[in-house]
């Protein structure tokens, strides 16, 4: 029978993961919680590059792309489908439409991206506060503006991506930046109307906390693989070794949930997931997964040489 | 936020910082667990309900963790987050009530992938 591997999350780590293994020979399903494949690539409107010598491209369609390579490979798609757990022998509760299932595949691979990180300060609660990536699928997927002036939080990459989609969409950035929490407050009866910093206001209808975010491993922690912090990947990651393989058997981590990353890194590192699921179900042989490390780049061989130092803090597996 | 009977309006009003946004938890509040005795992120959780709500500790644990860093001295590469368990999304009760033995084979699924399993 031919080994079947499932892979959560249709990102681009997922999509590129499931191609791989799919075209080593592995029977590969694609499970994905929103409406259609591509996850970030389908809320992000500014050119991302895929790898090493690529041009940069729109996001959408780079995950066109992705998703033609995955198909043309045999790849199958379950969309609207939200993986809610995992448990022993990789056993997955898979909820669609409102009814529960349970699947389990000789191998599976993690692809579940990330979430923005928490930045809590005074008023953060109220009607109008939104987290960054949130507020890039409300703006590019939805076509929504909740507001005309608006206060972006963060100081790295994710704010200023954020800062241009903004006024792409007609919103006025009035103030963009970062300061500790305690200065920080969001005032306004029904919904933001001001921001404070320090002393100074800012007369502000929307604010956007764009900080950064973390990986969303919860699925591969449940099934016991141990968590380790690195500030290189973002916090809290997964300890899985140079192969994105979990300690957990059969199951492999890559892409934002492994430890977050620019497109082109996870693009790398969804590929080295693919080939070694596809190694370990015999598919694949040493050469195959060593050719696809080395054509990762230099981001690639970074990342994983972060995770030869991680040290795994005491994590209760789920029983 | 599920409803938890408290006037978030005057909490905001009075400066509240939420911490924990599904279960209402404020600052204050992980402040007092750890000045009561708190030494991890689960201690923390067990007191105060803070990462027991539908988003299952995602907003609130590396804020909680760097408090549990600050006030324990245990720097914050060594630091736990809690336990992760299922359901990792909300799921409907009665999706749980319908669910059966039966447990599909992603591999023996080819020949009736048209019946989605």
């Amino acid at each position: 029978m031919t080994p079947s591997v499932v892979v959560v999350g249709a990102g681009p780590a997922g999509l590129v993961a499931a191609t791989e293994a799919a075209t080593a020979g592995a029977s590969v399903t694609v499970l994905d919680e929103r409406a259609e494949p591509g996850g970030q690539l389908r809320y992000r409107v500014q050119p991302v590059t895929s790898g090493i010598g690529s041009d940069a491209e729109r996001p959408d369609r780079l995950a066109d792309r992705l998703l033609d390579d995955a198909l043309a490979a045999g790849v199958r798609f379950r969309c609207d489908a939200t993986v809610a757990g995992c448990f022993a022998g990789l056993e997955l509760l898979l909820i669609e439409e409102g009814a529960t299932s349970r699947v389990v595949a000789d191998s599976m691979i993690v692809a579940t991206g990330s979430t923005d990180l928490p930045y809590p300060f005074a008023g953060a609660t109220l009607p109008g506060v939104f987290s960054g990536r949130g507020m890039q699928i409300l703006l590019n997927t939805h076509r929504v503006r909740p507001g005309r002036r608006f206060a972006i939080i963060g100081g790295a990459s994710d704010a200023e991506e954020l800062a241009v989609d903004v006024m792409l969409a007609g919103g006025e950035v009035v103030w963009s930046g970062i300061a500790p929490a305690p200065f920080l407050r969001a005032e306004g009866a029904d919904g933001v109307r001001r921001l404070a910093v320090g002393s100074d206001h800012y007369a502000v209808d929307v604010i956007a906390i764009a900080v950064g975010r973390q990986a969303d491993p919860a699925l591969a922690t449940m099934a016991g693989t141990p968590l380790a912090f690195s500030p290189d990947l973002g916090g809290l990651v997964p300890q899985i070794d140079d192969s994105l393989q979990s300690p957990v058997r059969g199951l492999f981590v890559a892409g934002d949930a492994a430890g977050v990353g620019s497109v082109a890194a996870v693009i790398a590192e969804g590929r080295l997931a693919g080939i070694t699921a596809a190694a370990s179900l015999g598919l694949a042989s040493n050469e195959d997964v060593a050719a696809v490390r080395a054509a990762g780049g230099p981001e690639l061989t970074w990342r994983l040489g972060r995770r030869t130092t991680l040290e795994a803090v005491t994590v209760q597996p789920y029983e | 936020m599920r409803d938890t009977g408290r006037d978030e309006r005057e909490m905001l009003d009075a400066g509240a910082v939420f911490v924990c946004r599904c279960e209402e938890i404020l600052l204050d509040e992980i402040v007092a667990a750890i000045a009561d005795g708190a030494q991890s992120v689960d201690d923390i959780k067990r007191r105060s309900r803070a990462g027991m709500g539908t988003c299952q500790g995602i907003f609130c644990v590396p804020v909680i963790a760097a408090m549990v860093a600050q006030a324990t001295g245990v720097p914050i590469d060594r630091v736990a987050g809690i336990t992760a368990r299922p359901p990792v999304r909300p799921v409907m009760l009665e999706a749980l009530a319908d669910l059966h033995s039966d447990v599909a084979d992603e591999g023996e699924s080819t020949a009736s992938d048209e019946e989605g399993l």
